[in-house]
């Protein structure tokens, strides 16, 4: 699928998307900080490396809760002070975080 | 014909019945959730009430040819009880699916009916049975519940030593020996014709079960919404141990993909201190799941546990000796430690948990509860600290006894839960330190409900014990997901508020009550959008009256439980459905719990079923109304009142005794046990009695035609003193139980099993009277309204569960006691009112 994905995105030239294949829960240290984390499946909860990895002021959406149950979209804000703030948007239905074997 | 082998056929037959319900609520809790495996038995027991339907409806068609059809039931629940379980095992059928598929309706009703035929089979027998013993239906009543009781008790002893997916095979074995003892019993010596062909059958049968045998029983298909399935699907998953009991299954995983944490960690640096240490999970019926971290003596990977609010009373003090609740696989046991709890007691009811945890999975629990500062104690935690009236802690943790899951759906909406009354929190707190604190953690929601329950709990369970301001004594800190309330007993401190408060700060916890806490301190990190938690926390804290107009008016139920109620998970309120239900957008699930809902289905299905099998034959066999046999007496509708109140009163009192020994047997599933058992049993001796008060005045020999003139001697006065007994029994019971259990609370087990027995033998022989009395009435004066009591019987029985449960959450059980004693009044009263029986001859 991460393939797949790069190949399409390539054709379409969106050259300033870069992927990776591995487990989001982990993020991607390397390139971070973010200004903008997208989760697209709900864990049961926020990944703390994902938190490290939000920049000062930026912002991580995410579907938080219990496989197959009502989640919660939850909104993280970075303060200037380190201090993460949260908020939940809306319930939601995400299909559950999988994680997988980091890339090796 | 000889009674005796018919007798104890009918007692094997109602040994399998009775233990495949048994077996049938442990495979559906693991396939299922515990509250549809209430629900889908509850409807298939419904079998018992159509094999009433069925033979009154057939009539006629039935005569003479009784003892061929009792054993032709035999053989065929010889098949159906391995058959129904296989065919339940391939039905597609999804309890979250309802909703959203409509499909799922049909393979529900299909479960229903592939569910109920053994209870069918088993109920038609016993018909068959009482028609053959017509003149003395005690006697085969007798055999039922005492067949029944041995059977319940036996499946549940089996469970501890198979897996319950083995069970329905296992029930075939007294299947045949009832087949053979109705072959017996039922057919002519010598030259009997149907012998031989009999004997084929019989031969046939075994040859189907040895292949079912030799197949295997399918194993059970656990839903892919459940935890252990989602786990299971991790790329590493791989099962460590199983282990089975009447209690639940219990299923050890690890995966280098299962991280539970007691609640939200994302202000834990990970760059800095690590990943979480390695765990494998502990699922209990495929759904409820405890971690086992890996620990290997070292603390320090356990820095996580001070990111999570149940890290909340360790910042107040110092070195507690600590008493953990519910320990499960020890994550609180590593919280108390990695805080420098000076000793750990950690007490959990399964007893299988510590075995596994120190056996298979010792490698990864590294002999956590082996340290010489930890003592594990197999026991509940309420009738542990009454039998230990000495011993005091600094600290009592109760922590997410439940999943987050279970929490997320309102699973447990109605099971009663005495960790969470009133009564409860001021056991904790006599067993308290002076200065200690008792610290309890659950799940949030959305819309609020359960911290603010409890959160009132602790605020008047502190007034009861004595405390004058509870403000100054409470501290509530919460994450997203979870909310830690704190109980001291002395007021908090100002070093220690001041504690509170830089612990909170720095790790991203809101703080919803800590004396002295304004308001622009509340609703900071987690923002909602009013501070909730903050302003009901004040409601509850304001006078009495202002406690009392927060409760009536918000959205939930947040009122306290008490032992009397103990239902701390129900939140639902019906008049704040189409309010809440507009302001979450239409949907209903998030506000309404699962197990509310549920129960209220099971009640509708249930009853609207039941009044169609009770209703049917009444229109559809007009030969009633001409009364050809039998006089004109005894009317249809005195029968289906007097047996539909029988049937009520009966489960609503067993009920109410399930519910009241909970506690005093330490688990619901011994409760369960004890009570059904003993009743069944005790019942059937009652019912013995019966028989013997009726046989003694009748003119005894053969019955053919109806006893005219052999009526029983005093039927009304055997029932009026049978019900007047168990109204000042169950009486006294209410005002004396409770003193009772708590002074035997420090006896073993099986001590405390043995007096509770003990206790139910007098009332369940009691209630073993009524029905045959009133059932031998009917064989007597209208026998072809024999099978279609049965029914009425049967389907009240189906019904009241529900209702007991029901009236139980709303009004206490104390009420539901009444309600039962009430129900049995009404049946004397239509006998003696509405029967218009002869006059008993003078002696």
């Amino acid at each position: 699928m991460a393939t797949s994905a790069e190949v399409r995105l390539q054709r379409l030239g969106y050259d300033a998307v870069h992927r990776r294949h591995g487990d989001g829960y982990f993020g991607w240290p390397e390139h971070g900080p973010f200004d903008g984390i997208v989760v697209t499946a709900a864990a049961t909860h926020i990944p703390p490396p994902l938190v490290e990895q939000l920049a000062v002021g930026g912002r991580m959406v995410i579907p938080v809760g219990p496989p197959f149950r009502t989640q919660q979209l939850m909104l993280l804000e970075k303060r200037a002070d380190g201090s993460v703030t949260q908020r939940s948007i809306a319930p939601v239905a995400f299909v559950p975080f999988t994680r997988g074997e980091p890339e090796r | 014909m000889n009674p005796r082998p018919l007798l104890g056929a009918v007692l094997l037959l109602s040994a399998a019945g009775l233990g495949y319900e048994v077996a049938l609520t442990r495979i559906l809790s693991i396939a299922e959730w515990h509250h549809f495996a209430y629900m889908i038995i509850s409807v298939a027991l419904l079998g018992f009430a159509a094999s009433g339907t069925a033979i009154a409806l057939l009539g006629d068609r039935v005569r003479g040819r009784e003892p061929a059809l009792f054993r032709s039931g035999a053989l065929l629940l010889m098949i159906a009880l391995p058959g129904s379980h296989a065919l339940a095992q391939v039905i597609p059928f999804e309890t979250f699916e309802l909703l959203v598929r409509p499909v799922q309706y049909a393979w529900l009703l299909l479960l229903y009916g592939v569910l109920s035929v053994p209870f069918f089979i088993v109920s038609s027998c016993i018909v068959f049975a009482f028609l053959l013993q017509r003149d003395r239906v005690a006697r085969v009543y007798f055999a039922n519940l005492l067949g029944s009781g041995l059977g319940a008790a036996a499946v549940i002893g089996l469970l501890f030593v198979a897996p319950p997916a083995r069970v329905p095979l296992f029930l075939t074995a007294p299947v045949i020996a009832a087949y053979l003892l109705a072959l017996a019993g039922t057919g002519k010596r010598g030259s009997d014709p149907a012998r031989p062909t009999a004997a084929r059958w019989l031969g046939a049968g075994i040859v189907a079960i040895g292949l079912t045998a030799w197949i295997g029983s399918p194993e059970i298909r656990v839903s892919p919404y459940k935890g252990l399935s989602y786990a299971m699907d991790l790329p590493d998953a791989r099962i460590l141990a199983t282990s089975e009991s009447p209690l639940s299954a219990l299923t050890a995983v690890s995966s280098s993909m299962i991280r539970e944490t007691p609640g939200q960690i994302s202000g834990y640096p990970m760059a800095e201190l690590g990943e979480l240490p390695e765990q494998a999970g502990l699922y209990f019926d495929a759904d409820a799941v405890t971690p086992v971290h890996r620990f290997d003596g070292s603390l320090e990977p356990f820095a996580f546990l001070d990111y999570v609010t149940p890290a909340l009373p360790y910042q107040v003090l110092d070195g507690p000796e600590t008493l953990v609740v519910g320990s499960g696989g020890g994550t609180e046991v590593l919280n108390a430690l990695y805080h420098g709890a000076s000793h750990v007691t950690a007490l959990e009811v399964d007893p299988r948990v510590l075995p596994l945890i120190e056996g298979p999975l010792g490698e990864i629990s590294g002999g956590l509860y082996a340290r010489p500062d930890v003592t594990p104690v197999v026991a509940e935690a309420r009738g542990w600290l009454e039998a230990h009236p000495d011993q005091r802690f600094d600290l009592i943790q109760i922590s997410l006894l439940d999943s987050f899951t279970a929490s997320a759906a309102g699973v447990r909406a109605l099971s009663e839960s005495y960790l969470y009354t009133l009564e409860a929190v001021e056991l904790y707190l006599a067993r308290l330190s002076p200065g200690g604190t008792l610290a309890l953690t659950r799940w949030l929601r959305t819309p609020p409900r359960d911290a603010i329950k409890m959160f009132a709990t602790l605020v008047e369970a502190a007034e009861r014990a004595g405390i004058g301001e509870p403000a100054r004594h409470l501290a509530f800190a919460r994450s997203w997901n979870t909310a830690t309330l704190l109980l001291s007993r002395a007021p908090l401190s100002g070093e220690q508020v001041r504690a509170i408060r830089a612990w909170a700060e720095e790790r991203g916890f809101d703080l919803s009550w800590l004396p002295g806490l304004g308001e622009s301190e509340v609703n900071r990190f987690t923002v909602l959008a009013e501070p909730i938690y903050w302003e009901a926390a004040s409601r509850v804290l304001a006078d009495k009256e202002g406690r009392e107009s927060f409760y009536d008016r918000y959205a939930f139920h947040v009122r306290p439980a008490t032992d009397d109620r103990p239902y701390f998970f129900r939140f639902f309120k019906w008049a704040s459905l189409p309010r809440l239900s507009d302001a979450m957008g239409g949907g209903a699930t998030s506000i309404v719990e699962w197990g509310y809902l549920v129960l209220i289905a099971t009640a509708l299905q249930a009853i609207a079923a039941a009044l169609l099998l009770v209703l049917v034959p009444l229109f559809a066999v007009s030969r009633w109304k001409r009364g050809r046999r039998g006089s004109e007496r005894l009317g249809a509708g005195p029968v289906a009142l007097y047996f539909a109140a029988l049937g009520l009163a009966y489960l609503f009192l067993e009920i109410a005794f399930i519910q009241k020994l909970m506690l005093f047997l330490s688990h619901p599933v011994y409760a369960i046990a004890v009570v059904l058992s003993a009743f069944l049993v005790f019942s059937g001796f009652g019912s013995a009695v019966a028989d013997t008060r009726m046989g003694g005045s009748r003119s005894g020999g053969s019955s053919e035609g109806g006893v005219r003139g052999a009526a029983i001697r005093r039927p009304g006065t055997l029932v009026g003193v049978s019900v007047a007994l168990i109204a000042v029994l169950v009486g006294l019971y209410v005002i004396f139980l409770p003193h009772l259990f708590s002074a035997g609370s420090g006896w073993v087990g099986p001590a405390r099993a043995l007096v509770s027995l003990v206790l139910l033998a007098p009332v369940a022989f009691l209630m073993g009277i009524p029905f045959p009395t009133g059932l031998q009435i009917v064989a007597d004066e209208r026998q072809p309204l024999v099978p279609w009591a049965w029914a009425v019987n049967g389907a009240a029985s189906v019904i009241a569960p529900p209702l007991a449960t029901l009236s139980a959450v709303h009004w206490g059980f104390t009420n539901v006691v009444g309600l039962a004693v009430g129900f049995y009044a009404a049946a004397y009263a239509v006998m003696v009112t509405l029967f218009r029986l002869p006059r008993p001859p003078h002696p």
